[in-house]
C-alpha cells in the first residue's frame, strides 16, 4: 500500500458526525504555541452557549516547535424545544378527541332515538287502544246508567201522581229535578264521546225554523219571566219556512246558547236573531234614526219591536236597535226583488243566528278557553250558576259539523253575544207537504192585519189593535185582575211572545176562526156543566120535602128545569110516553111505592113501545126503539146490594144522597 | 155602613160558631151557595121544610114508642131514616149523629135506648131551630139595612 491523500478534515467530520449523532459536539483544534492566542486550526470559530463539558486533549503532530490542543465540548443546553411542534401535536390531539367525541355522541344519540321511537310507537298504539276503550267504556257505562236512571225517573213521576203530603211532594220533586239533571249530564257526556269518536252523524229532515224557536222559547219563558228578563226571537222574512237539516242538533245548539244566556242574565234582555248570511253586510255604516216602525203582513212575524233596548247596553254594538231597523227595512226592500229560482235551488241556505244577552259577560282572561270541554269561567261558576261546562264545546262541535262557525263577543258586566252560522239544504216541495200538519196553523183571517207594536219599558206595554192586548214580562194575578176590570186590556200575553200564543190570544180576543163568543164571564163553578143541563126537564121524586128542595135547587143551578113529586105513583103519571123529561131522579125509600117498584112499570112500557116500533117498521119516526129515560136512584146508603138491585131493575145508576 | 158592617161581622161570627159547635156542617155552606138571585129565600125555605118534617117525624116516633103492647121498631126505624136523610140534606150534623145512634138502638130493639135517643133528638132539634132562626133574623136585618149577606167559607 503506497498511501493516498486523505482529507483529514472531512474524515474527522464524518467521524464526529457519526459519534455526535443528535447531540452537538464541537471539536476544535487549536494551535496553542502562543497560549494567549489560540489559533483555530480546525473547527467552528463561533461558539455560542456555555460550554459545559470540555474535554481537552493534547495532540502531537510530531512538530517540536508547535503545541496543539484539541478541545471537545458538548453543549449542556439542549436544542431549543420546537414550540410549534408541540402545540400542533397538542391541538391535533385535542381535535382528534373532539371529533371522536362527536362521533361517539352521534352514534349514541341515534341509538337512543331509535329506542325512543320504538317505545313511542308502542305507547301510541296503546294510547289509541286506550282511547277507543275509554270511549267505548264511557258509552257503555253511560248507557248502562241511563237505564236505571230512567227507571228512577219513571218511578218518581208515578209517585208524584199519587196523593202526597206537601213535604213528601217537595222531596219527590227535588229528587226528580236531580235525576233529570243527571240524565242531562249523562247525555251530554255520551254526545261528547260520540263526537270524539267521529261517530256523530247528522240526519237530514225537513223542519220549520220558526217553530223550533217557538219551542225553545217556551222552554225558557217561565224562567226568564221569573227573572224579569225580556226574551224575544226575530226571524227575518228572507229565511225560508222549511229547510232540510238536523232538527234535533240545531235545537240542541239553540237550547244551549239560550240556556246559557238565561242562566247568566239577571236583568235586561235576551235577543235571538236569525238572518240569511248575505244580508249582514248591509248592517255596517248605518245612520242613527229612531222612530216607530210598523207593519207586518202576518200576525206571526211581529218583528218590529221599537226601541228594543230595555235601557241596557248590549256587548255587540253592531246589534243595536238602529242597525237592526235598517236591516229589516233593507230586507223588506229586497223582498220584492225577483228571485232566481234555478240558482237558489242548488245552493244551500246559510243561516246566521246570534244570541245577544245583557248578562254578566265572560272575563277577558278566560275568553280563549271558552270552548274547551269542562271549562267554566270560574271555579265558583258551577256552584253559583250550575252546569258542567261541557255545553259550549259540544255546541262548537255540532256547529262545525254543520259546516258553520261559531264566535262570540263578550264584555264583562255588559253582556255577551254568541253568533254562529250553519248551512242547511233547501227544502223541496215534496217533503214540505208532509210536515205542514205539525206547524201552527194560523187562521187565514190574520192576513192583512196591521199590527203596531209599542214597546216602551219592561212593564206595561200596549199592543194596539182595535182590541188591546197587554204584552208583559211578568205580572202578578192581582194586577192582572185590576187591568181586566178597569177595561184597560182585553187580555194579557206573557212574554216571550210565541207564534202559537199570539195566534191563540188574537183568536180569543177577535173571535176569528171560532164561532163561540169570547169574553163572557164564566162562573167559578162549572161552566161546562152549565151548558150541559140547559133547559132540560128533570123529574125529582122524593117523599122528603127538604131533600127534594135541596136536590131541585142543585139541579136548577145547572140550568135544568125541575119538577118535583112526592110519590112513585105521582111520578108514574108524569112519566108517560112520549117523554118530556130528560132524566129522573128517584128516591129509593119511599112509602107505598118505592123507587124499584116505580121503575118496573116504566121499563115495561118502554120495551113494549120499542117492540111495536121495531115490529111495525115505522118509516115516519126516524128512531128505532130508542125509548129509555135515564132513571137514577137516590139513596142514603149505597151498598152493593142496593146497587145491584138498581141494575136489576134497569135503573141507570145510583147517586149517593148523603 | 157601620151598622151593616157590624151586622155582617155578627153574622159571620155566629155562623162560624155554629159550625164550630157542630150544629151545622159543610152541607149547609153548600146550601147557602145554591142560593142566588133566582131563589133568594132558598135556604129559609129548605130550613122550614126541614122543621116541619122534623116535628112530624118526632111525633110519629113518640107515638110509636109509647105503644105499650109491642113497639113497631120497623116503623120507628123508617122514621129515623127519614129524619136522618132530612138532617143530612140540610147539614144538621148533631141531629144526624143522634139519628145514627137511634137507628142502632132500633135494630137492637132497645126501647129504653130509643126513648133516650128520641129525647136527645127533640132537644137537638129545638136547639138547632132556635139557632137557625137567630141566623135568619140576622140575615133579614142585614138585608133590611141595605147590605149583602157575606159568604162564609
Amino acid at each position: 500500500y503506497l498511501g493516498g491523500a486523505i482529507d483529514v478534515e472531512s474524515l474527522v467530520e464524518n467521524l464526529l458526525r457519526q459519534l455526535a449523532g443528535n447531540q452537538a459536539i464541537l471539536v476544535n483544534v487549536y494551535d496553542i504555541t502562543n497560549s494567549s492566542d489560540p489559533l483555530v486550526i480546525y473547527g467552528h470559530q463561533n461558539q455560542d452557549g456555555a460550554l459545559a463539558v470540555v474535554h481537552e486533549s493534547k495532540l502531537d503532530f510530531g512538530d517540536p516547535f508547535r503545541k496543539h490542543q484539541m478541545i471537545c465540548s458538548r453543549y449542556h443546553q439542549k436544542a431549543p424545544t420546537s414550540w410549534t411542534a408541540l402545540t400542533n401535536a397538542f391541538l391535533f390531539f385535542v381535535i382528534c378527541l373532539l371529533v371522536g367525541y362527536i362521533l361517539y355522541g352521534a352514534v349514541i344519540h341515534i341509538v337512543k332515538v331509535e329506542d325512543d321511537f320504538h317505545e313511542m310507537q308502542e305507547l301510541k298504539v296503546r294510547a289509541e287502544a286506550a282511547n277507543v276503550a275509554k270511549l267505548q267504556f264511557l258509552a257503555t257505562v253511560s248507557h248502562e246508567i241511563r237505564t236505571p236512571m230512567n227507571g228512577i225517573l219513571g218511578m218518581l213521576a208515578l209517585l208524584l201522581d199519587t196523593d202526597l203530603s206537601s213535604t213528601q211532594r217537595d222531596y219527590a220533586q227535588t229528587a226528580q229535578v236531580c235525576g233529570k239533571a243527571l240524565i242531562t249530564l249523562i247525555n251530554e257526556v255520551i254526545d261528547r264521546a260520540k263526537i270524539e269518536a267521529g261517530k256523530l252523524e247528522l240526519e237530514t229532515v225537513p223542519f220549520n225554523i220558526r217553530s223550533i224557536f217557538d219551542n225553545v222559547l217556551s222552554l225558557f219563558s217561565e224562567k226568564s219571566r221569573n227573572k224579569g228578563v225580556e226574551l224575544a226571537v226575530f226571524v227575518s222574512d228572507k229565511v225560508p219556512e222549511m229547510v232540510m237539516g238536523d232538527l234535533g242538533r240545531f235545537r240542541q245548539i239553540i237550547t244551549n246558547l239560550v240556556g246559557n244566556s238565561v242562566k247568566f242574565t239577571e236583568q235586561g234582555h235576551i235577543f235571538v236573531k236569525v238572518h240569511l248570511a248575505e244580508s249582514t253586510q248591509s248592517v255596517a255604516d248605518t245612520k242613527v234614526e229612531t222612530c216607530l216602525n210598523g207593519g207586518s203582513d202576518e200576525g206571526l212575524l211581529i218583528s218590529s219591536a221599537c226601541q228594543f233596548k230595555t235601557g241596557y247596553e248590549a256587548a255587540d254594538e253592531r246589534n243595536s236597535w238602529d242597525s237592526f231597523r235598517h236591516l229589516v227595512v233593507d230586507e223588506e226592500l229586497r223582498y220584492d226583488a225577483p228571485i232566481n229560482t234555478i240558482d237558489e235551488a242548488s245552493r244551500g241556505v246559510t243561516l246566521m243566528v246570534s244570541v245577544e244577552d245583557t248578562g254578566i259577560g265572560i272575563p277577558l282572561i278566560v275568553q280563549d278557553r271558552v270552548f274547551t270541554p269542562f271549562m267554566q269561567a270560574d271555579s265558583s261558576t258551577s256552584r253559583n250558576y250550575g252546569g258542567t261546562g261541557i255545553g259550549l264545546s259540544i255546541t262548537k262541535c255540532l256547529v262545525e259539523l254543520m259546516g258553520g262557525h261559531i264566535s262570540f263577543i263578550s264584555r264583562p258586566q255588559v253582556g255577551s253575544t254568541f253568533s254562529f252560522t250553519t248551512v242547511f239544504k233547501r227544502c223541496n216541495k215534496a217533503s214540505y207537504n208532509d210536515t205542514k200538519k205539525s206547524t201552527v196553523e194560523l187562521p187565514s183571517g190574520f192576513k192583512g192585519l196591521k199590527a203596531i207594536v209599542v214597546d216602551g219599558k219592561p212593564n206595561g206595554h200596549v199592543f194596539k189593535l182595535p182590541k188591546v192586548i197587554l204584552l208583559i214580562t211578568n205580572i202578578t194575578n192581582v194586577e192582572l185582575e185590576k187591568a181586566k176590570a178597569a177595561g184597560f186590556a182585553d187580555t194579557v200575553i206573557m212574554k216571550p211572545m210565541r207564534a202559537s200564543m199570539a195566534a191563540a190570544c188574537l183568536q180569543q180576543v177577535l173571535g176569528i176562526g171560532k164561532k163561540r163568543q169570547a169574553g163572557k164571564d164564566m162562573l167559578n163553578g162549572s161552566p161546562v156543566l152549565q151548558g150541559l143541563l140547559c133547559v132540560k126537564k128533570i123529574l125529582v121524586v122524593d117523599d122528603n120535602m127538604a131533600h127534594q128542595r135541596v136536590v131541585a135547587g142543585a139541579l136548577k143551578k145547572f140550568g135544568a128545569a125541575v119538577e118535583c113529586r112526592e110519590s112513585g105513583k105521582a111520578a108514574l103519571k108524569l112519566l108517560q110516553l112520549p117523554y118530556c123529561f130528560y132524566a129522573c131522579l128517584m128516591d129509593i125509600q119511599m112509602p107505598e111505592m118505592d123507587g124499584f117498584e116505580a121503575t118496573h112499570p116504566i121499563r115495561m112500557m118502554e120495551s113494549k113501545a120499542n117492540e111495536q116500533m121495531n115490529g111495525g117498521m115505522d118509516e115516519d119516526s126516524g128512531r128505532k126503539g130508542e125509548w129509555h129515560v135515564p132513571i137514577l136512584a137516590m139513596t142514603a146508603d149505597v151498598i152493593h146490594a142496593t146497587y145491584d138491585e138498581c141494575l136489576k131493575c134497569r135503573m141507570d145508576g145510583c147517586v149517593e144522597a148523603l | 155602613m157601620d151598622v151593616v158592617n157590624q151586622l155582617q161581622r155578627q153574622f159571620i161570627d155566629y155562623s162560624a160558631s155554629l159550625h164550630r159547635e157542630g150544629f151545622l156542617d159543610d152541607q149547609f155552606t153548600q146550601l147557602q151557595k145554591l142560593q142566588d138571585d133566582n131563589s133568594p129565600d132558598f135556604v129559609v125555605e129548605v130550613a122550614s121544610l126541614f122543621f116541619e118534617d122534623c116535628e112530624k117525624l118526632i111525633n110519629n116516633m113518640a107515638r110509636a114508642l109509647e105503644q105499650q103492647q109491642g113497639v113497631d121498631f120497623k116503623q120507628v126505624d123508617a122514621s129515623v131514616h127519614q129524619l136522618k136523610g132530612s138532617s143530612s140534606s140540610i147539614g144538621a150534623m148533631r141531629v144526624k149523629d143522634v139519628c145514627i145512634a137511634f137507628r142502632s138502638f132500633c135494630e137492637a130493639q132497645n126501647r129504653e135506648g130509643c126513648l133516650r135517643c128520641l129525647q136527645q133528638v127533640t132537644h137537638e132539634y129545638s136547639l138547632l131551630k132556635n139557632k137557625l132562626q137567630t141566623l135568619f133574623r140576622l140575615q133579614q136585618q142585614i138585608l133590611a139595612a141595605g147590605g149583602s149577606i157575606p159568604v162564609v167559607e
